[in-house]
């Protein structure tokens, strides 16, 4: 079933669903179900599928910098409705529609978040299918036209708008001043053309979101819930070890080690700010692009990254990331291991 | 020699203790009326171990009631909120998220204004004093003693939550209390300020608990230093724990984790605690009970605080065996247990009395189970230990299985051995492992800051992070000689170039005998 509209009934279900989807990356989604359940009824957001008539003119919405710093400077408000006013301004281009750029996390809550406030349709897709550390990962910078224009609003209440640039552009306008005015920005990049959301975006990440979100509440078991979804738990256990250091291109690099506690298997959890890639006795089990989730089997709450410490206990689930990755080998190495920085091709999801 | 003594719902225990001597233990039930039942737990320890007032040198207490008052929402004062880091952070004010009727509880005003700093330590806007005056006449004209103030990373910088502190006490007068964020937490606005606000609407109630429990010892003779626990299972003293009354939180399951650990000299555990009505399953780590992942929700508010990860199920002691036996609990008998159990001359089979009656326990009048069909006894028992071995299993290390210990009054009604667990310990003075946590003297420091490190090394950081946290743990009254890191960690801040960490260190160390200024 495909959404058509995005309300107050659906907040836990889409949020729950926008964690996991998170990959242990993506910030945490508390604070903005907070957000989201002070709208209460008000919150009725139009939903547009792809494969629908679109807005000609549509804004990217994402957060740029740090999540954690966000926990603590929470925003205003008022930072996405002006990223968005100020790519009108520059374009004298009336938006009139609004995506999340990532599915994962809290990116998309702030989408719809941002549709409630201005009163524009939210689009049923994002630009990665999970949660990513880098402009350039997204799929709306594929071949072709790759330069559009953007506008970040920092916490501190900057507006930088870069115009005719590429993802490669925006990182390096934006990333460290942004890590220079407070941590984190709200960024919308557009206007995008239909045609482009239609021929680039990832569909029905919404709903996809809020399914997963429903089931994964009300299955029976995780396992019943990963399969409903074509994926599977590759394993349950404790973690024994966990270990932190620097990237340079995640920024951060954690190597998780757990022990199933059904057959003694290691599991080992490869992550930057997201997880990245699953092994079971040191073969490789999942990749990225597909949704790796550690999630506490009793509270079925997904953790992040950084949650996890030695002793903690996780069910690893792996779920079928989006097809869009797989159809040509140029998408697919944007977002493999590899493009990571490890030396492991992605693992192909047939192999499940 | 020392005092512990452990306030639960239906126990107030206390041991007598030199070293990790055991002298003497009392189990004392009661219903309402924690005073009367302080004093006596207090003259039956006097009574079985003849020990004199003066040779008390401390006393040190765990006690859920400051946590009870909230979670029953009973005796909250009504605070205002202040919170500094405009323009930032008007999407989600103070009490966002809290439950109706715990805000309609608490809520006295809340605030925006001027103050607070980014990550790197710079301002985000200076405190405006004038606008501080206008709150405090605000505030003035309202029935409010007690403001809780937050700011934006006040864990890096609290200047802005002292400065307005200071404005609002000169504006409101020295009787006003003040809780302020920064003592309550690391990162995290939300769960930060959350947690001053429980604090501040606790101190009024939190005083008169701890007036009781002085009063209680005066009337006992004993003059010696009180310290209380906190959650993490270390001291604080009387001082501190009326400034910081959540801080007491979760000092009840935690002393039972440690007391456990120190009795039986295993610092790496399962511990399963039976009480009357709950059975609680959680892990000591060195000493220390694993804390769950993310911020813990007490009533319903989100807070920094942090609790232990238990387990808690249904079932003890008390519990009410369903006609036919076919299940237990949780319909427990709680409060009323003493008089209702078959072995205390109630009317409702529990599973103490099956314990009682197929021989497992010596505990109430025997003869009163007698009539109890011996197979419905087992059945029952069978049920409550196939409970108790799956929550054991869902905390165990799989690999190389920690070893369980068995804690609480109800520990008794275990066997020897758990189904697919195998043998658990129970250590003598089980029974009162919680009144044993309690009084186990260490205190604590902690630090949790975000820094974006300029030319220093991440090495320098880190060490600056581990002596902020003994310097705290000092200044709680540690003995420095014994102050050491329990817990540290520095993790690189994801989607931030720019070497910017979180440094988290916590110290712990022996209470010192000298007489510190926790």
């Amino acid at each position: 079933m495909t959404l058509s509209r995005l309300g107050s009934a659906e907040t836990i279900d889409f949020s729950t669903g926008a964690s996991l989807l998170g990959c242990g990356g993506g910030g945490r989604v508390d604070y903005l179900t907070t957000a989201l359940e002070l709208v209460g009824d008000d919150l009725d957001v139009p939903v547009l599928g792809v494969d629908g008539p679109l807005p000609e003119s549509i804004a990217v919405v994402g957060l740029l910098g740090s999540t954690l710093i966000m926990d603590e400077k929470i925003p205003n408000g008022t930072e996405f409705p002006r990223a968005l006013r100020a790519l009108e301004q520059w374009s004298g281009i009336q938006i009139g529609g609004v995506a999340a750029a990532q599915i994962g996390g809290v990116t998309s809550m702030q989408a719809l978040i941002v549709a409630h406030q201005t009163g524009l349709p939210l689009i049923d897709a994002d630009f990665e299918g999970t949660a990513t550390p880098r402009l350039e990962q997204l799929s709306l910078f594929g071949p072709g036209e790759n330069r559009f224009t953007a506008a970040a609003v920092t916490s501190t209440g900057l507006t930088i708008l870069v115009a005719d640039a590429t993802a490669e552009d925006l990182e390096d306008a934006w990333r460290g001043t942004v890590a220079d005015t407070g941590g984190w920005a709200a960024f919308a990049i557009g206007p995008v053309s239909a045609d482009n959301v239609r021929s680039r975006a990832i569909e029905g990440s919404l709903t996809r979101a809020v399914a997963i979100g429903r089931s994964v509440r009300a299955a029976k078991d995780l396992d019943e819930f990963a399969r409903e979804h074509g994926g599977r738990v590759v394993a349950t256990g404790r973690i024994r070890e966990v270990e932190r250091t620097g990237d340079a291109l995640s920024f951060v690099h954690n190597d998780i080690v757990a022990v199933d506690s059904a057959n003694g298997a290691i599991l080992r959890i490869e992550a930057g700010s997201e997880y990245l890639l699953a092994l079971i006795d040191g073969v490789p089990v999942a990749s990225t692009p597909s949704v790796i989730a550690l999630l506490d089997p009793l509270t079925r709450r997904s953790l992040a990254v950084d949650d996890l410490r030695v002793g903690t206990t996780v069910a690893a689930i792996v779920l079928p990331g989006a097809a869009w990755w797989w159809k040509e080998a140029s998408r697919l190495a944007r977002v493999s291991p590899r493009a990571y920085g490890m030396d492991f091709d992605a693992v192909d999801e047939a192999t499940w | 020699m020392r005092i512990g003594i452990d306030i639960a719902r239906t126990h107030a225990d206390a041991v007598l203790m030199t070293d990790d001597v055991v002298l003497g233990s009392v189990k004392h039930a009661f219903n309402a009326d924690v005073p009367s039942a302080v004093d006596e737990a207090l003259a039956q320890l006097s009574a079985r171990s003849a020990f004199r007032a003066r040779d008390i040198e401390t006393v040190m207490v765990g006690t859920v009631q400051v946590m009870n008052a909230l979670l029953e929402a009973e005796g909250l004062s009504r605070t205002a909120v202040i919170r500094l880091g405009l323009p930032a952070t008007s999407l989600l004010p103070p009490f966002a998220g809290w439950p109706t009727h715990m805000a309609e509880a608490v809520h006295g005003a809340s605030f925006l204004a001027h103050g607070g700093h980014d990550f790197d330590g710079r301002a985000i806007s200076p405190v405006d004093r004038e606008e501080l005056r206008r709150i405090a006449g605000e505030i003035g004209r309202l029935e409010i003693s007690s403001i809780a103030i937050s700011s934006v990373f006040a864990p890096i910088n609290a200047d802005a939550e002292i400065e307005a502190r200071n404005v609002l006490r000169d504006e409101l007068g020295r009787e006003m209390t003040f809780s302020l964020s920064h003592d309550f937490g690391g990162i995290g606005l939300l769960e930060r300020e959350n947690a001053a606000i429980v604090n501040a609407a606790l101190l009024e109630r939190a005083g008169r608990i701890f007036d009781q429990l002085t009063a209680s010892f005066a009337r006992s003779g004993i003059s010696a230093p009180l310290y209380v626990s906190q959650n993490d299972g270390t001291l604080m003293n009387l001082e501190r724990a009326r400034r910081y009354p959540v801080a007491t939180f979760a000092s009840g399951s935690t002393n039972s984790l440690r007391g456990a650990a120190l009795l039986t000299g295993i610092d790496d555990c399962v511990v399963v605690d039976v009480g009357g009505v709950t059975t609680d399953i959680g892990v000591v780590s060195a000493g220390f009970p694993l804390r769950g992942a993310g911020a813990a929700a007490l009533a319903g508010i989100r807070t920094s605080i942090a609790m232990p990860d238990l387990l808690s199920l249904a079932v003890g002691g008390g519990s009410i065996v369903m006609p036919g036996g076919a299940s237990v609990g949780p319909k427990s008998i709680g409060h009323g247990r003493a008089a209702n159990a078959l072995i205390f001359g109630g009317r409702k089979l529990t599973v103490a009395d099956a314990a009682v009656a197929v021989g497992r326990a010596d505990i109430g009048d025997a003869s009163r189970v007698a009539h109890v069909d011996r197979r419905l006894a087992r059945r029952v028992l069978r049920a409550v230990e196939m409970q108790v071995a799956d929550a054991v299993e869902r905390v165990q290390l799989p690999i190389s299985p920690l070893p369980v210990v068995a804690v609480g009054g109800g520990a008794a009604l275990l066997p020897d051995r758990l189904p697919r667990i195998g043998a658990i310990e129970r250590p003598p003075h089980h029974a009162v492992a919680n009144a044993i946590g309690a009084a186990i003297p260490q205190v604590s420091g902690v630090v949790d800051q975000v820094h974006r490190l300029a030319s220093e090394s991440i090495e320098t950081q880190s060490e600056a992070a581990r002596y902020g946290a003994m310097d705290a743990a000092i200044a709680a009254g540690a003995d420095p000689r014994s102050v050491r890191i329990v817990d540290f960690d520095c993790i690189p801040i994801p989607y931030l170039p720019g070497r910017a960490y979180r440094f988290r260190a916590k110290a712990v160390g022996d209470l010192s005998k000298y007489g510190g200024t926790p």
